[in-house]
């Protein structure tokens, strides 16, 4: 009897053992990644990746702990900055691809519309029967240092994002309302202006839709046709107005990387090419990519849309690829207190992050930025009103200026009309982005500029 | 608190085991997991944790006078007593508002009432414990807190199974056996079930159907209407089976960690769910779905009312009775009733005639319960049923809505292996072929690597993996959460 039980108290020792010598490895696991999740130091303070800070721990107040806000907190803090987060994500989305075929995608964050786009009026008074804007619910605030604050990006426009064999585009679609009422307000300025001798030149800066996407995969995908918004657009502007299509004679060159397969905006070659098409019609003579420039390659460079897309493995990295002019054109970057320094004209961002390499361009978003050729000192001095697809075109337009004035709407709120008599001004170029001007926000900010 | 929540991961689960293990005896470990399951709960409610401790200290009492009653009229006012406050208490926080409307105007105070995590659930927890008492199929506790670990024991409390008191009663507090490495393979399985499978289906049905927010916002009526009237046909069937799909495996898989943890510590929780969506019929779906909840039903609500030992009559007003409260308690809302009603049509059907035919066809029953089940989500989903009529018509083309879409297509094409595993794990195949495998390997030289493969790399792998999904995961919801 005994011996059964020493036998029986053995086995049960040795399956106890057995046992714990299996549950180890899931238990060790758990155990040493809960150590690690401890270690403050080593969680996260900023997603590179998301560009976003990440959420902080919570401040302790009693109304907090009683409601359950401030332990949701510590929840979401936990989570949030889980160290080693952007491994664990990265290896994410590669889990996330195996979800299925993901030669195409479409991510969106808010409803893809597109209207109608009607043919153009012969009619201008339309515009007349517009009723007041009422001023958007979300004030635009001006920072202290002149700057604003609104949160007006092209982030939540690009969040609508299509990918189709490798590359990705923004989703375009027409709005009526919103580009009659920026057509009103360029009519109005021509007016306000009241100086003939300066020219008022609607340069809309075309997207990727735009330039490189067939008719067919432009209808498939539901996308407005951005030429022919551009014609309304320009059919409902006063002829004092010079007004510059690009697609067409980009449309020809979309063989070549004109732009981003990763990022919303356009390469420094697309960036040429609507170049070219501004001098044709502003009777420029364009520089030579081949002979004015120094090439510059700086390495891999992975957009906006990388970080937005649900399948970005399937997209296929870009090359921030630069050209350097040979002229003398120097860049002094300014802030809305009119504190000015030397920046450079395009930053060596070989080293950079690969989410951030598009700063290179006049050093990122400046909310001025002023470029003088000094070697054109007799040359016709412009403003232009843009935002980042701006970044490279300026770089190009300081070629047949002597001074740019390349002010960002986005960051800066200042009446023109100042500027373009301090400044001596022959030409405003407003270059917004069609992408933006699916956006009320944008609408506001170049009303306020147009004074 | 969530299981699938890193914090609940990596913080919370490790103290507690670790704490647990520490502890010399049984007593030392309940104590140390009645304080775990108290904060686990207050950690979600600060404020209803008094609300859960009242209700087991009623039920506490109560179960005492039935157990020391006189005679069995005294015993069954006890038990009478404790059911109208714990229905009282539940009837007022989870449907004062839905009594409310049906009377006419729902009063502010009403509207401002929250719904603590888990009533639903550890209210039925008492109430079987303050019934079996008076069955006489168990003891009363002289312990509150006893009680009070019963029903506030974080495994089950927020969101399942209903364990009966004479379920675990003996484990809890006499003796268990702690089998860890099969309490980590449930785990771990339902734990990837969840981060792997459930949330990415989620994801998907949220992104077609309207989330659950947009959907019940009664200003936003005319614009959802209008975006469901224009999905193409195509995203109605992905949707509806992406949302059938997570239900199913967000549901089942957090009884599974349920059930790991309990038994990691050596309590033995019953089965939830058994593949339901095989099922050949209704009746048999509703054995097969959240059994514990089927059972409580059947024990404590049908059978008392007569069961089906009585008249005709009198059998479908019983059944009438179990679905419409069946279904109420899902939610404080009409279609939630008219779930529960529409399911008892078809258990009428099938017990008069429909049952019958079904017996003698082969593949035709399967089809007609998914059916049956799938469309029954749709009453499910959406709490007003002009959306759920809305989807319903889009599925069949009749809002004047295209077959299909680039990004309708695409989401397909992007989604089809998920979609495939998800249905796989919504069958035994993968338990059949785990088992075979068991059986052949069964005294040979592979079983050492089979079981290391099943009870290390997967639980290991599946840590991990469900790891990356949850970091940063904004999308983590729990559906049975409002209960």
């Amino acid at each position: 009897m005994d011996k059964e039980q020493n036998n029986s108290t053995a086995r049960k020792n040795r399956d106890k053992k057995r046992a714990a010598r299996i549950a180890a490895p899931f238990l060790c696991c758990l155990f040493l990644l809960a150590v690690v999740a401890f270690i403050i130091p080593l969680r996260p303070t900023v997603s590179m990746t998301e560009k976003r800070e990440l959420k902080k721990f919570p401040e302790f107040t009693a109304e907090s702990l009683v409601s359950g806000d401030y332990f949701d907190g510590i929840s979401t803090w936990f989570s949030d900055t889980f160290p080693g987060r952007e491994t664990w994500l990265s290896v994410n989305t590669r889990i996330n691809e195996l979800h299925g075929l993901n030669k195409n995608a479409v991510s969106y964050s808010s409803a893809m519309v597109a209207e109608e786009i009607p043919d153009a009026p012969t009619d201008l008074s339309q515009l007349e029967e517009l009723p007041e804007l009422p001023e958007p619910s979300m004030a635009v605030q001006v920072n202290k240092d002149g700057t604003l604050g609104a949160d007006v990006n092209e982030e939540a426009l690009f969040g609508n994002c299509i990918q189709l064999d490798g590359a990705a585009y923004e989703f375009y679609g027409f709005n009526k309302n919103l580009l009659d009422y920026r057509a009103k307000f360029i009519n109005e300025f021509i007016d306000k202006l009241d100086d003939p001798s300066v020219r008022v030149i609607d340069f809309p800066v075309p997207s990727g839709v735009g330039v490189m996407m067939s008719d067919e995969l432009l209808e498939k995908i539901g996308c407005s046709d951005q030429n022919k918004a551009i014609e309304y657009m320009f059919s409902i502007e006063r002829p004092e107005v010079l007004k510059i299509n690009a697609i067409p004679s980009m449309k020809e060159h979309n063989y070549e990387y004109l732009y981003y397969r990763t990022d919303h905006h356009w390469t420094a070659v697309g960036a040429y090419y609507g170049y070219k098409a501004f001098c044709e019609a502003a009777g420029f003579e364009p520089s030579s990519l081949e002979d004015d420039f120094v090439f510059k390659d700086m390495g891999k460079f992975l957009g906006t849309f990388y970080a937005s897309s649900t399948k970005p493995l399937s997209l296929i990295p870009d090359d921030m690829e630069t050209y350097y002019p040979k002229e003398n054109i120097t860049h002094r970057a300014r802030d809305g207190q009119m504190n000015e320094i030397d920046e450079e004209l395009i930053l060596d961002v070989t080293d950079y992050n690969e989410s951030a390499k598009y700063s290179c361009f006049l050093a990122g978003d400046q909310p001025m930025s002023i470029l003088t050729n000094n070697d054109l000192p007799d040359g016709p001095n412009c403003i232009i009103v843009k935002d980042s697809y701006g970044n490279p075109f300026s770089i190009f337009l300081a070629h047949n200026y002597h001074k740019v004035y390349a002010i960002d709407y986005r960051k800066m709120s200042s009446a023109l009309s100042w500027y373009i008599k301090e400044y001596d001004i022959d030409d405003v170029i407003i270059a917004e982005s069609m992408s933006m001007t699916q956006g009320e926000d944008a609408l506001f900010l170049i009303r306020d500029m147009l004074n | 608190m969530v299981f699938s929540n890193l914090l609940f991961l990596y913080a919370f689960l490790p103290l507690s085991l670790l704490v647990y293990f520490f502890c010399p005896n049984r007593k030392a470990q309940n104590v140390s997991l009645l304080v775990f399951s108290l904060i686990f709960y207050a950690w979600g409610e600060p404020k209803y944790v008094l609300l859960l401790m009242f209700m087991a200290l009623v039920s506490w009492f109560c179960a005492l006078r039935v157990d020391r009653a006189e005679d069995r009229k005294k015993a069954r006012l006890w038990v009478i007593a404790a059911a109208v406050v714990d229905i009282g208490l539940i009837g007022f926080f989870k449907y004062s508002g839905f009594i409310c409307s049906v009377f006419g105007e729902v009063p502010k105070f009403i509207r401002k009432v929250a719904l603590p995590i888990g009533i639903s659930f550890y209210t039925f927890q008492l109430l079987t414990y303050v019934i079996d008492i008076y069955r006489g199929e168990a003891e009363a506790q002289e312990s509150y807190w006893n009680v009070l670990l019963y029903a506030a024991l974080f495994h089950q409390c927020i969101a399942g199974p209903i364990v009966r008191y004479k379920t675990v009663a003996q484990e809890l507090f006499e003796h268990r056996e702690p089998e860890l490495v099969s309490g980590i393979r449930r785990f771990a399985l339902g734990l990837g079930k969840k981060a792997l499978l459930a949330n990415p289906c989620g994801a998907i049905a949220d992104s077609l159907m309207l989330t659950a927010a947009a959907a019940s916002d009664p200003a936003a009526l005319a614009e959802n209407l209008r975006l469901i009237s224009s999905v193409t046909v195509l995203e109605g069937w992905m949707g509806l089976l992406a949302y059938a799909l997570q239900i199913y495996l967000d549901f089942s898989a957090y009884s599974d960690m349920a059930i790991g943890m309990g038994r990691m510590l050596g309590l033995h929780y019953l089965e939830n769910f058994n593949y339901p969506y095989i099922s050949r019929s209704v009746g048999e779906f509703w054995r097969r779905w959240h059994i514990s909840l089927g059972t409580f039903f059947r024990d404590y609500v049908y059978i008392p009312l007569g069961g089906n030992r009585c008249s005709k009559p009198r059998m479908i007003f019983n059944l009438f009775v179990v679905w419409a409260l069946a279904g109420l308690w899902h939610g404080a809302s009409w279609n939630y009733v008219l779930w529960g009603l529409y399911f008892f049509v078809f258990l009428m059907l099938e017990r008069l005639f429909l049952g019958k035919w079904l017996d003698k066809l082969h593949i035709l029953p399967h089809i007609y319960a998914l059916a049956v089940c799938l469309f029954g989500w749709l009453i499910f989903r959406y709490t007003d049923l002009r959306c759920a009529e809305a989807w319903l018509r889009s599925m069949f083309a009749m809002n004047g809505n295209a077959l299909t879409s680039f990004v309708a297509e695409t989401t397909l094409e992007n989604n089809i292996f998920l979609l495939a595993a998800a249905i796989l794990c919504s069958t035994p195949a993968l338990r059949r072929i785990y088992e075979s495998i068991s059986r052949a390997v069964q005294g040979r030289a592979l079983a050492g690597v089979w079981e290391v493969t099943v009870s290390c790399v997967v639980p290991v792998a599946l840590l991990l993996l469900s790891t990356c999904a949850l970091v940063g995961d904004s999308y983590n919801p729990f559906i049975y959460f409002q209960f």
